[in-house]
Parts: C-alpha cells; sequence; structure tokens
C-alpha cells in the first residue's frame, strides 16, 4: 500500500514519471499529464511549456475533493473521475484505485481527443501506476 | 515623609518595611472602585494588593500587566472584595511562578469597571473620543452592545452626543460602556484635529443583518 | 437586498479554520479534506483542499455562508475565486507558527480586494501554548497598518468565542456598507 513517504522516492517518481510519458506519447490529442496527491503536490508531470505544474496540480486536487464531497453527498460513494469540458479541450481526473494516499491523475486533451478516449487512456494508466506501486 | 498604607476594615497592615506605601483608600470601598479611582488618577506606581479570601494581586503599570496567584477565573469576585491591602511596590518584576497568570493591565481595569455600571460618566458631551483598540472581547466579560459600540467608533471619532444621537442604544449603556472603556484605555480622547479630519460618522444600524444574527444566535 | 452573505475563513494551515466553521455552523460541514502529505510544512494529518462550507439560516430566508478556505498559497486561486463574493473575512492566525506577524501580512495582502468593499476581523488560536506573545505582536502589527480591524484571542473550537468574533464581523460589516451607501 503507497504511504506519503512512498510518495516522495525517486524510484516511485520515475516510474510514475515514465507512464505518464507513454501516456502521452500513445494517446492521440492528450497534451498534459499530471499526478498529484490529495492534497495537490505533484508527484509526476508530462506538460505543456505554457502549462504550470503546482497550479494544474493544486485545482485538480480541488476539483476532485469538490466532486468526492457531491458524490458523499447524493450517497453516491467515493468519486471515481471528474470530467471538465472546456470549448477548446477537456481534462479529465481520475482517482488512482487501491492507494491508501490519494493519489489523482489529471489529463488534458485537445478537440482532436474523445473524452472518452482521453478517460479510458487515463484509467489504464492509473491502474497500472497503482498495480506497480501495490507490488513495491 | 512616609505614605501610609491602605489599611482594610480589620486594620490589618503589610508587614514589609522596605515598600513604598500609598495613601488611604476609602476602606469601605470595594476593590474595583479603588482601581477605578486609581486609574482616573493617572496612578503610575506598581502595586501589590492581598486579597482576603483570594490571594495576591499585583499590578504593573509599567510592563502594561497584572498577575494574580489565583484563577482570573475569580478576578470578578475578587474585585468586589471590601477586605483587601495595597501596598506599592518596585519596578523589579519577578518571573511568575508557574502558577500565576500575567495578562494585559487594560484587561483588568475593563473587568472591574463592570462592577460600576451606575457611576456617572464624568466626561463633556461633545469630547471627541476614539477607539485606541478592541477589548480581547472572547476573554472579557461583556455584552453585545458593546460589540457594537465599538464598531461605531471604529475609524469614526465621536462625541458622547453623537453616540446618544446615531446608536440604538439607550444612553444608560452608552455610559456603561464608556466608563469601562475609557478606565481601561480602549477608548481614549481625542485631539479636536483627529475628529476635525475624520471619516463622517455612520449611524448605527437598527436591524438588519446583525440583528437577525443576534436573534438566531440568541446572543 | 442581499439574501446571502458570504464569510470567508482563511489563514494558515492549522490555525483552526474547519473547526471554526464547525463551531458555528447549523449543519454539519461539508469539508474537502485530503490526507497532508506535506509534513514538513505541518504535522496535520488532513488539510482542507478546496473548501469547507457551513451555514447559518437566519429569519426571512437569509443565509450566511461560511466558507474555509485552504491555508497553502498553492490553493491561492480558491482565495481569488471566493473573495469576490465576499462580504467579511475572518482571519484565523496560529500563535504557534513561525511567524504570525508575516502571516497577518501576508493574508490581509492576498485578501485586499476584499478589504476594500467589506470587513474583517483576525483571531489568534492557541495563545495558550505559545509563550511568545504572538498576540500582542499581531495586535501591534494591525494597529500600524489596519487599524480597523478587530484582533480578539479564541480558541476556534469554542462555539460562544466565535459567536462573539462573528457579532464583531457582521458590525463591521453593516457599517461597511451603509458607508458605501452613504459615499
Amino acid at each position: 500500500m503507497t504511504s506519503a513517504v512512498q510518495t516522495k522516492s525517486k524510484v516511485f517518481q520515475a516510474l510514475c514519471q515514465e507512464s505518464l510519458r507513454q501516456l502521452v506519447a500513445d494517446t492521440a490529442g492528450v497534451e498534459n499529464a499530471c499526478l498529484v496527491t490529495g492534497d495537490g503536490l505533484e508527484v509526476a508531470a508530462v506538460l505543456a511549456q505554457n502549462v504550470s505544474a503546482s497550479r494544474l496540480g493544486a485545482m485538480t486536487s480541488s476539483i476532485h475533493a469538490l466532486g468526492s464531497a457531491i458524490t458523499k453527498e447524493l450517497k453516491m460513494k467515493d468519486c471515481r473521475s471528474v470530467i471538465v469540458d472546456g470549448e477548446s479541450g477537456s481534462l479529465v481526473m481520475v482517482q488512482l484505485p487501491t492507494t491508501r494516499v490519494q493519489l489523482v491523475l489529471a489529463v488534458t486533451c485537445s478537440q482532436r481527443a474523445t473524452v472518452g478516449g482521453a478517460l479510458f487512456a487515463a484509467k489504464q494508466h492509473a491502474r497500472w501506476i497503482s498495480e506497480k506501486l501495490s507490488a513495491t | 515623609m512616609p505614605l501610609l498604607s491602605i489599611p482594610n476594615e480589620h486594620g490589618d497592615r503589610p508587614e514589609a518595611a522596605n515598600q513604598r506605601e500609598l495613601p488611604e483608600a476609602q476602606a469601605s470601598s470595594s476593590l474595583a472602585r479603588t482601581l477605578a479611582r486609581l486609574g482616573r488618577e493617572h496612578h503610575r506606581h506598581n502595586l501589590r494588593v492581598r486579597i482576603a479570601d483570594f490571594g495576591l494581586l499585583e499590578l504593573h503599570f509599567d510592563q502594561c500587566s497584572y498577575r494574580t496567584d489565583f484563577p482570573v477565573a475569580e478576578l470578578p469576585r475578587a474585585l468586589s472584595a471590601r477586605r483587601y491591602v495595597v501596598t506599592a511596590i518596585g519596578t523589579h518584576v519577578d518571573t511568575p511562578a508557574p502558577h500565576c497568570s500575567e495578562n494585559p493591565l487594560t484587561d483588568l481595569f475593563w473587568i472591574a469597571a463592570q462592577q460600576l455600571k451606575d457611576e456617572a460618566l464624568a466626561l463633556p458631551e461633545d469630547a471627541p473620543l476614539k477607539l485606541a483598540q478592541w477589548p480581547n472581547f472572547p476573554r472579557l466579560p461583556h455584552r453585545v452592545e458593546h460589540i457594537q459600540l465599538c464598531g461605531m467608533l471604529s475609524g469614526h471619532p465621536m462625541s458622547l452626543r453623537e453616540m446618544r444621537a446615531h446608536s440604538a442604544l439607550s444612553p444608560a449603556s452608552i455610559a456603561a460602556f464608556l466608563n469601562a472603556a475609557l478606565a481601561a484605555g480602549y477608548v481614549q480622547r481625542c485631539s479636536d484635529d483627529e475628529a476635525l479630519f475624520a471619516p463622517k460618522v455612520v449611524p448605527m444600524a437598527r436591524g438588519g443583518l446583525l440583528q437577525r444574527l443576534l436573534n438566531r444566535i440568541g446572543f | 437586498m442581499h439574501t446571502e452573505h458570504v464569510i470567508l475563513f482563511a489563514g494558515p494551515m492549522g490555525a483552526g479554520k474547519t473547526a471554526a466553521i464547525s463551531a458555528l455552523s447549523e449543519i454539519p460541514v461539508v469539508s474537502t479534506e485530503a490526507l497532508n502529505t506535506d509534513l514538513a510544512a505541518s504535522a496535520k494529518l488532513t488539510t482542507t483542499v478546496a473548501l469547507d462550507y457551513g451555514q447559518i439560516t437566519l429569519e426571512d430566508g437569509h443565509v450566511i455562508r461560511l466558507y474555509g478556505v485552504p491555508g497553502q498559497e498553492r490553493f491561492e486561486f480558491v482565495w481569488k475565486l471566493l473573495q469576490t463574493r465576499a462580504v467579511g473575512l475572518v482571519l484565523l492566525l496560529d500563535a504557534c507558527a513561525k511567524d504570525p506577524v508575516e502571516d497577518v501580512d501576508f493574508f490581509l495582502d492576498h485578501f485586499k480586494e476584499l478589504l476594500r468593499h467589506g470587513a474583517a476581523v483576525v483571531g489568534v488560536t492557541r495563545t495558550d501554548l505559545a509563550a511568545n506573545e504572538a498576540f500582542a505582536r499581531c495586535c501591534a502589527r494591525l494597529r500600524q497598518h489596519h487599524e480597523r480591524i478587530p484582533v480578539f484571542e479564541v480558541d476556534a473550537r469554542d462555539r460562544a468565542q466565535m459567536v462573539v468574533l462573528l457579532t464583531a464581523l457582521i458590525t463591521l460589516v453593516q457599517m461597511r456598507e451603509t458607508e458605501l451607501e452613504a459615499n
């Protein structure tokens, strides 16, 4: 199970970085990927030049936390993902399954990608990272 | 010429010969009234008060603090005591013992003044007054009117006449507040210039959001 | 006439914002807490990452909405977002923090837009645990630069003390609204 200390280890971060690199490279239209802790601190990121990791990380954690608050309010149990549908692109945020420390993967995509495709890729990589972490 | 110690009703005097002792206070006055008088007279020597049934209260005017060796929660009762001895002490202040609590002097005068609500307010009606500092209300005895009056005075020097005209409160409430706030130094007289260049007086709102809140939380 | 009145609770991590809203709110607080992974900054187990929400419903349909914002600077976008809607600010400071006076300057600077159209009060918490005259120093700082902002010592968990803070704030909010209408 992942601990807060583990999120800061170089090995763990390198593993996540590689996964995000593959996600961005292999998924058409995906421009940025960022893995953050539940309290908004960056673990790994593959970002375009004009994107701030710290701001994206903080915003991701805030939005995901609000998603959790709403699903709890509506008795929908845990929030698995949040989608922000912008006019010229989208952002999907996926909570990693089964980690003790909350981790959220945020992926942005242009209009070239479908939201469904980005969500699928994000969930796949989120599951992969979780499995790798559980095994270490 | 040596000054006399203040005897209490039993004629007891303090034993320490090397302490300067104060002129008499009226033995029939409560300690609160004695302190209020000292405050009005701008008394500045540090004082030690031995209060029967309670313990020691020290006023350190040079440090702007007071110290008790009994719980501060008992202070209101202690201040209504009529058996006490007041002596002047030097400026050297020992580090307080662990069981002693040290607090701002302004708080002491405020607490004392709460017991003197019926005292006449000796203040010209048009003397401009300003709020120098808010009382630390969560830690002090207070009424909601005190908060409202501080709000009114905040940023706007006002005279007693203006406070009566612009607040929804009774003259007695205003007088009680000013007696306490002036004794403690929270409210001070300000110069005519300060009053001249101050922003326009804002009347206290009647009803409205504050009243609704007070109705709801039952202040 | 407004029917909702937004009050923000801001201040550094661990000052007691969530506790303060819990003490005042008539509904269970909606919170967005996450595990704190930045133990160098604070030993707290959890931290607010979006906002806390509580409310007090008044007669005639008026509602006071209490929003607690995260304390860390990386969530500054939340402060910016909410301060345009707020009429009052409760700034809570931790007497045990490294430099509470620096926190005064920092937060009042970030909320200066709110201060232009609204009012603020400051509460210093945990003064019984700090032997550093933090309260006196914060008072002195505010007297110097923000003389209209009152400072109180509070226990953020204590409803009665938080009610005093809120009463003082609403008093000042009303005064400010009247001033702005007159000018």
